[in-house]
């Protein structure tokens, strides 16, 4: 097969099986419409059948009624055969016109010929028949009539003269003779018999010469020899018409009969032939027809399996095969083989389709093993990262839980020479146990303060409804204050559930700082101010303090950093606790200020705590 | 309650700690005998002897810290505590942490308190009043030789 796409290839297919049923189709029209043809030249056929049937017996009836009208010589006969005449001739003329066969035409029109034949002769025949109806019943008996009156005067002359007998005995013979042939001529007329004729000559003859025997009769004897010669003159015609007439109606016009008859019966075999060949080539042509149809219809259903089962093997096998594959592809797997991407029609395209998939589900799955890879290697730095920071504040907590027992050491054995032996010291010695008490606090600040760093996020108290306001008052009356400075907050500030330990050292290092230092003295001022953002509360602490330098912003968060007035006390972890316990929350915090005109610290707490609490280190080690 | 002086056994490896307690006691004027272990072992050394007289285990009470080298705390508590003589001694846990689990596990051995160093203070109170009022334990009669 050429390599077509399916589409031509379906058109093509189903072309084929339109084609077929369309040439199914033109066949039955085709053979239908001969068989009509076929039918209808039959049909034909059998009206020339009729037409001839009629024919013959009208020609029968022409027979009856020249028959009956050369015997009878009546009228009626003759006008009834003119009759016949004028319908054969239409009935002829009619079928000829209808006919388009030309042997049929022929054989009608030789029919149609020998038919004005036998008219013309038939009308010869009645011209003849009336001549001998006249001389035999008009002048025959009138010459008779003649002859018997000169007779009869004769006898009347010759008895009246005396005549001798011998002359009266040859007119008596000669009328017996003359009767004698009237009898035969008239026998004739009943039966045409030649010998009767011949008889009836003789007679005559006889009477004639028995008349010339007759003397004396004069003038008389002549007129009647005369009247019988006449009589024998009109017989001879009369019995010419007769045979004349009779050979036309026994000779031609039987010959003419015979003829119409001959034709006829060549026109019933004719149409008997035609009508046998008609009906043999209608078999023939049903029966191809028939075969023709079968062909085309067993051709087309083999031809529509054939394209059907090809165009499946074509298109629905691999299609399913596809199907699969693009399932398998679709739930990620990577395929070495794609089957069809061979084939140049659109399943090749499809199947190159998948292929390309194919390699995308195989870049993907290398993409997602590289992220995988990352992704691991990302925890594994993040799992090392956390524990470096617990590591770290783990040291931090341990380094400053552990350094402050020996410190408290330290602490007391000073307290306890000062107690003691105080007043045995020297005054050196004095100074050196006043700057060690004086360092040891110091120390014991630097620890505390370390401690509290790492012990943010180690130490998770349970929550609780925390009002802002109470814990600023708290912070207020533990706070040291030797100036008095005022400590403001709106009335309305918040009252939700949240840690308070934590809050509670974010606002006592920020208040607390601000009234640390205070440069105003009495003017000195701290305000609380606070927003509502989406997920978290905005809380900002003012005030109208010295102010920092903005390149000192990012130190002031870092541990032991202190800025500002030296004299001021401080460990500088203050607000790097703060900085480390809002981030731990998920706040942030920021400094603005102008220096000589105050600082404010914003900083964001969580409205809601997270659900999954980051993990505490309860006392992680002591 | 009783006309002797009560003894305080303070089970501390920490010289300072030991003489924060010494001078607190004193300080307040507590009227104590004040006896040291250094350690688990040690002390419980020292009351299975006869160093101790009838009347100072009539009226003895153990300061007890839970961290310390050897023998710590915890083991102590479960050797007296499974010691037929001596497992109804009075006992304070005196110590610088204050885990739950400590706490726990100490209270679940029938101490009689448990007190941070920090606040030494409350328990000297305590222990004025407590030694003033309470009713010691009988002194087992085993122990014989």
């Amino acid at each position: 097969m050429f390599q077509l796409s399916l589409k031509r290839k379906i058109y093509l297919g189903f072309g084929i099986i339109l084609m077929l049923v369309f040439g199914n189709a033109l066949a039955v029209y085709i053979g239908s419409k001969r068989i009509t043809n076929e039918t209808n030249r039959m049909s034909e056929i059998e009206a020339v059948n009729a037409v001839v049937l009629g024919l013959d017996r009208d020609v029968q009836e022409l027979r009856l009624r020249a028959d009956r009208f050369v015997f009878s010589g009546r009228q009626s006969q003759s006008d009834a055969a003119k009759e016949i005449f004028e319908r054969l001739r239409t009935n002829i003329e009619t079928a000829t016109k209808q006919q388009t066969d030309p042997e049929l035409v022929t054989l009608f029109e030789q029919i149609n010929s020998r038919v004005t034949e036998y008219a013309k002769h038939f009308d010869s025949v009645i011209v003849e028949r009336k001549i001998r109806q006249d001389l035999v019943e008009q002048q025959l008996p009138a010459l008779a009539k003649r002859i018997e009156e000169c007779t009869s005067r004769l006898s009347d002359q010759l008895s009246g003269l005396g005549v001798d007998d011998q002359n009266r005995l040859a007119l008596v013979r000669s009328q017996s003779a003359f009767s004698r042939a009237e009898k035969f001529l008239l026998k004739y007329f009943e039966n045409p018999d030649g010998e009767l004729v011949a008889e009836s000559i003789e007679a005559i003859n006889d009477a004639v010469s028995q008349l010339n025997e007759i003397q004396g009769g004069g003038d008389q004897v002549e007129e009647i020899i005369q009247a019988i010669r006449d009589y024998e003159g009109v017989g001879l015609r009369a019995v010419q018409a007769t045979r004349s007439y009779l050979f036309l109606r026994n000779v031609v016009i039987a010959g003419e009969e015979s003829e119409v008859s001959y034709y006829s019966a060549q026109l019933r075999s004719q149409a008997e032939a035609r009508r046998e060949f008609i009906a043999s080539q209608l078999a023939a042509t049903t029966y191809r027809v028939r075969l023709l149809s079968l062909g085309i219809v067993v051709t087309a259903v083999g031809l529509s399996l054939l394209i059907a089962t090809r165009l499946a093997l074509l298109i629905v096998t691999p299609i399913s095969d596809l199907t699969k594959t693009f399932e398998r592809l679709s739930s990620g797997e990577v395929l070495a083989d794609v089957p069809g991407t061979e084939r140049t029609d659109e399943i090749g395209k499809m199947a190159t389709a998948a292929r390309i998939f194919s390699d995308q589900n195989l870049r993907t799955r290398e993409l997602l093993q590289q992220s995988q890879a990352l992704g691991r290697e990302l925890r594994e730095k993040a799992s090392q990262l956390q524990a470096t920071n617990e590591e770290l504040d783990s040291f931090a907590y341990v380094a400053s839980h552990d350094l402050r027992s020996p410190l408290r050491g330290i602490k007391h054995l000073a307290q306890w020479i000062e107690e003691d032996v105080r007043d045995d010291l020297s005054s050196d010695g004095e100074v050196y146990l006043d700057n060690l008490k004086v360092r040891v606090g110091k120390l014991e600040v630097l620890l505390e303060d370390l401690l509290d760093f790492s012990r943010v996020g180690r130490i998770n108290p349970p929550s609780e409804i925390v009002e802002v306001r109470s814990v600023l008052e708290n912070i207020v009356d533990m706070v040291s204050n030797p100036q008095s400075i005022e400590v403001n907050w709106p009335d309305d500030l918040p009252v939700f559930e949240t840690v308070r330990p934590p809050l509670e050292q974010v606002f006592m290092n920020l208040v607390g700082n601000a009234i640390k230092h205070n440069d105003k003295g009495a003017q000195g001022c701290v305000e609380v101010t606070w927003a509502n953002g989406d997920h978290q509360f905005r809380f900002s602490v003012r005030d109208n303090g010295p102010g920092i330098e903005a390149t000192n912003f990012d130190r002031i968060f870092q541990m032991y950093q202190r800025v500002g007035n030296p004299t001021v006390e401080g460990s500088g972890m203050g607000l790097a606790i703060v900085k480390k316990q809002v981030e731990y929350f998920g706040g942030t915090i920021e400094v603005e200020s102008e220096l000589g005109r105050g600082t404010t610290f914003h900083f964001s707490w969580p409205r809601e705590l997270a659900t999954t609490s980051p993990e505490v280190f309860c006392g992680a080690s002591i | 309650m009783s006309n002797g002086t009560p003894t305080i056994l303070v089970v501390e490896d920490d010289f300072v700690d030991l003489e924060i307690i010494r001078r607190g006691v004193a300080k307040r004027g507590l009227q104590a005998d004040i006896l040291n272990a250094t350690d688990g072992a040690a002390a419980l050394q020292l009351l299975r002897s006869d160093r101790l007289t009838p009347e100072q285990r009539g009226q003895l009470v153990v300061l007890l810290d839970i961290n310390m080298p050897g023998m710590n705390g915890h083991q102590f508590l479960d050797e007296i505590r499974a010691d037929e003589t001596l497992r109804h001694t009075v006992i304070f846990i005196l110590t610088t942490s204050d885990h739950p689990r400590d706490v726990t596990r100490a209270y679940e051995r029938n101490v009689a308190g448990f007190f941070v160093k920090s606040n030494l203070g409350g328990l000297l109170e305590t222990l004025s009043s407590y030694l003033n009022h309470v009713k010691f334990p009988p002194v087992a009669t085993l122990q014989t030789s």
